[in-house]
């Protein structure tokens, strides 16, 4: 059987989301060829990693350093009581395989750092950036521009979220839109879980999105939740002319160079590295998008 | 002319409040409006949003509408205009 193609059993598992239109058999082969990076899996990171799991992520990198805590357990939905003291990363990978054998688990006890980012984010497809501290959310923003990689961006406080996705020379980075390093940001904070249960969902459905070429991703948009009063709006970001970060990418035509079943090529829709060139058309010699 | 505020995550917890509609002179740009609710409220707020000189902390977002607007804009806000301060938040 090809590297890619479905299992009978895999078959069976997925049937549910193969029947959601526009996605498929061809976008199921999509994800389960796909590597994404998770930069914590904490309780925004931990969501994500389960959905992605969940969904047929092939290969999940999951990138978290230190133990369990007991104050971890209202939104770390990966965690037990029974692991308190003991591996998060080790926590996270046995509960994902245990909901999905068939996706890869690279466990890396270590957070997001100057030392490891460039290799991390290189064998990524998509990054997600769940992280807590700006330092490393700005290094991985760093990383992603410097590879062009897409990366999602998820963030929490109280009962409120923030959602973006992220490609360079597309849309803003994160330094476009923080060029600062917050002063008032603390690493503790006041958060109920079902925020980033939440918000991890969703930001797992853009990860989805990107590597099937489903709907339309927040790219240029900013997804602002306050769940106090379940209000929901989406804002227009723009890059920054002056960004130290990404200012000299040269912004992508996005140049539709072709067309499968009457639909553009997600490679072509979201300017990404060809992943699925094999999914295109037989016809299909593109390189990767302009 | 007559404009609200929103506060938004951290400066929501400096301002005491969701929210202010505060009276401002026509015309007034973003960051004038922002100045104006500084004024109008608590000194956290004030530390929050500027640093000790005086200076917008820019790592906060500002949303006029569904739109994000610079701390140097001189879009010229209008009657009724809603701006929204955003600070950055994380994960965890």
């Amino acid at each position: 059987m090809a590297a890619n193609e479905l299992s009978a059993e895999e078959l069976a598992r997925y049937a549910w989301q193969l029947d959601v239109p526009g996605f498929g058999e061809a976008g199921q082969r999509r994800l389960k060829a796909a590597t994404v990076l998770v930069s914590r899996v904490g309780g925004l990171g931990g969501i994500v990693a389960y959905q992605l799991a969940a969904a047929g992520v092939g290969h999940l990198i999951l990138a978290h350093a230190g133990p369990i805590r007991v104050d971890d357990l209202n939104r770390q939905l990966l965690m037990t009581t029974a692991g308190v003291g003991q591996s998060r990363i080790e926590s996270a990978a046995r509960r994902l395989q245990e909901l999905n054998p068939h996706v890869r688990v690279t466990g890396i006890e270590e957070n997001i750092n100057a030392g490891n980012v460039a290799d991390l984010v290189g064998r990524a497809d998509v990054v997600m950036d769940c992280a807590p501290l700006f330092a490393e959310r700005f290094a991985l923003n760093r990383e992603v521009v410097r590879q062009r990689k897409p990366m999602v961006e998820a963030a929490m406080y109280e009962l409120q979220a923030q959602l973006t996705t992220i490609v360079p020379g597309k849309t803003p980075c994160l330094a476009c839109l923080y060029p600062e390093e917050p002063p008032a940001w603390r690493r503790r904070f006041p958060v109920l879980g079902a925020v980033p249960g939440m918000i991890g969902s969703l930001a797992a459905l853009e990860a989805i999105k990107l590597l099937a070429g489903l709907g339309e991703p927040l790219l240029g948009r900013l997804l602002v939740a306050d769940l106090r009063t379940v209000q929901f709006q989406t804002v227009s970001v723009e890059r920054s002319a002056n960004c130290e970060v990404c200012g000299g990418v040269p912004a992508s035509s996005g140049r539709l160079t072709h067309r499968r079943q009457g639909r553009a090529c997600a490679t072509m829709k979201y300017g990404l590295f060809p992943l699925w060139l094999n999914q295109c058309n037989p016809g299909c010699n593109s390189s990767r998008a302009s | 002319m007559k404009i609200t505020v929103q506060f938004f995550a951290q400066a929501r917890l400096a301002a005491g409040v969701e929210s202010a509609t505060l009276e401002v002179v026509p015309h007034c740009t973003p960051q004038q409006a922002v100045r104006a609710a500084a004024d109008a409220g608590r000194e956290e707020l004030r530390r929050f949003l500027f640093d000790e000189r005086g200076e917008p902390r820019r790592s906060n977002l500002l949303l006029l509408g569904q739109r994000r607007v610079t701390w140097d804009s001189v879009q010229p806000l209008a009657d009724g205009d809603c701006l929204t301060i955003l600070p950055p938040v994380a994960g965890g």
